[in-house]
């Protein structure tokens, strides 16, 4: 009993011995190192090595042949045992039967020895085991293991992204006294970083007979920045889930041609007007957004905003409905959508580095 | 993806409140009045007191009757919209001796909101008054606006 159970565990513990090995040599030998020294036998190299192969090759099987006609088994076994691939196989089966199968084997030997030459000719390198071995220590040898194993790095488009916020559009349904029109670009400046550039123009026109008629129109421009979130599953993929700061400078000039004041109490009835103001502000933007190529080279994408006020040189009394950009002319913050439609013009290419553990 | 109708949501949300269009409604009052409340004044000073008169009459001189002997311990009335001076006749108590208020300010037209449109808000220079009932009367906020402030306070000793 006792004989068993310390039989039994020797087996468990050389069995984990060896796939402890088995283990300990996979991660001890790096890729970058295999890869040299396939490269070293490769084109030229290889063909000759090949040639060569396929000459021994024939070589051994011609004896291999003659052997069997005058020799014993034992004699076979021997040469088998020499043979690099696929000969053991049939050399097990020939010994079972060696001298009624004599002719059959020597037919088989030379097939077989013909399979081999054809397997080894496109790639494989049949050198002898041990002067295979020698080669791979004499490499590790001359080239030590590299302390860490290399990045990878590939090369994805930039260039610059020319689109149209066509929610403006859809914002004169909502608003109608308001009319927007905002072209956005950005280029790639790194490899999570873009400049964002945004230009537009408005006009406003609101007349009632109760209160008052205003005209306005203006221009403003943002600048700045966004970051890249996503994290590619593809080298080709260009999608972005971005979050960025934008600096907005707008200038407008308004007029309101004529407004209505009463007063019940006093029976007053007074109409005035302002003439034309030019003003400029200045504000912030919080940006937080998608974009997804939806064709090659054409992005479509949402985009949600916080804008605040920095400064709005706009006299308190009559300030303008709409600051072009910002919105609403009589508010210190404003929530924005947008949904742009873009196209990437690729003028470069920018390097993407993706370190070895995943984390882009 | 348990997200998404919560994402959604919030989307609408923010498109509304981004497409809202102001000038549709007046969420604002477009009254600019100015504020008067009244403090009694006892121990010499030293303590003050909101009060309220029994019967308080206002109006302005050759104008309708804005309060009517009603109980009241503030009033609030508009300044005249088409001059820079108005007078106010002020009668806190059936008993008691009407006082008058004359009041010289500058207005200005003022753009309350998109939807409401404009007002007229001033800004107090000089408020003169009798002292018949009145003891004093202090002067709090010269803007006279439409966040009802009280912009003078009248002391009384009784």
């Amino acid at each position: 009993m006792i004989i068993h159970r310390t039989l039994l565990y020797t087996l468990f513990i050389s069995l984990f011995a060896v796939a402890a090995q088995a283990q300990v040599k996979k991660d001890t030998i790096p890729a970058p190192v295999k890869d040299t020294i396939h490269k070293a036998l490769s084109n030229a190299d290889l063909k000759t090595q090949a040639a060569k192969d396929s000459v021994s090759l024939k070589a051994r099987s011609a004896k291999d042949s003659a052997t069997l006609k005058g020799k014993s088994t034992t004699s076979f076994k021997a040469n088998s045992a020499n043979d690099t691939t696929g000969l053991k196989v049939k050399s097990a089966k020939d010994a079972a039967t060696p001298k009624a199968q004599n002719a059959n084997d020597r037919n088989t030997l030379k097939a077989s020895s013909q399979a081999t030459t054809f397997k080894a000719n496109p790639a494989k390198d049949s050198t002898s085991p041990k002067a295979r071995s020698a080669k791979d220590s004499a490499a590790l040898k001359a080239k030590p293991l590299p302390a860490k194993i290399a990045d990878s790095i590939y090369l994805s488009n930039g260039g610059i992204r020319i689109g149209l916020d066509i929610s403006r559009f859809a914002l004169l349904y909502f608003q109608p006294y308001r009319t927007d029109i905002t072209v956005q670009a950005d280029v790639r400046l790194g490899q999570k970083i873009y400049g964002a550039i945004e230009t537009g123009w408005n006009r406003t026109s609101h007349s009632t007979d109760t209160t008052y008629s205003y005209k306005g129109n203006g221009i403003y421009s943002t600048i700045g920045i966004d970051y890249d979130f996503m994290k590619k599953k593809e080298t080709t993929e260009q999608n972005m889930l971005y979050g960025g700061i934008r600096y907005g400078f707008a200038r407008t000039s308004y007029e309101v041609s004529n407004f209505i004041m009463t007063n019940d109490y006093w029976n007053a009835h007074i109409t005035g007007n302002y003439p034309n103001t030019s003003v400029t502000a200045h504000w912030i933007e919080l940006v937080f957004g998608l974009r997804v190529e939806a064709a090659k080279n054409l992005f479509l994408g949402w985009g949600v905003r916080e804008k605040i006020m920095i400064h709005n040189g706009a006299d308190k009394s009559h300030p303008p409905i709409v600051i072009p950009g910002f919105g609403s002319g009589t508010k210190n913050s404003q929530f924005d959508m947008t949904y742009t439609v873009s196209y990437m013009l690729p003028l470069y290419k920018v390097k993407v580095h993706v370190p070895r553990d995943g984390k882009k | 993806m348990k997200y998404i109708p919560g994402i959604i949501a919030l989307l609408l949300l923010v498109v509304f409140a981004a497409c809202e269009d102001e000038t549709k409604t007046c969420d604002q009052t477009l009254l600019a009045d100015l504020g008067i409340n009244f403090k009694k004044d006892s121990l010499n000073g030293y303590i003050n007191k909101d009060t309220t008169w029994p019967k308080v009459t206002l109006c302005a001189l050759d104008k309708d009757t804005i309060i009517s002997q009603e109980a009241r311990s503030s009033v609030y009335f508009s300044l005249d919209p088409l001059l820079d001076t108005c007078r106010y006749y002020l009668k806190l108590d059936s008993a008691a001796v009407a006082d008058t208020l004359t009041f010289r300010y500058t207005r200005t037209p003022h753009f309350v909101s998109p939807g409401c449109g404009f007002a007229t808000f001033s800004t107090l220079d000089t408020v003169i008054c009798t002292y018949h009932t009145i003891d004093s009367l202090h002067l709090n906020n010269r803007e006279v606006t439409s966040d009802n402030t009280q912009n003078i306070t009248l002391y009384f000793i009784y």
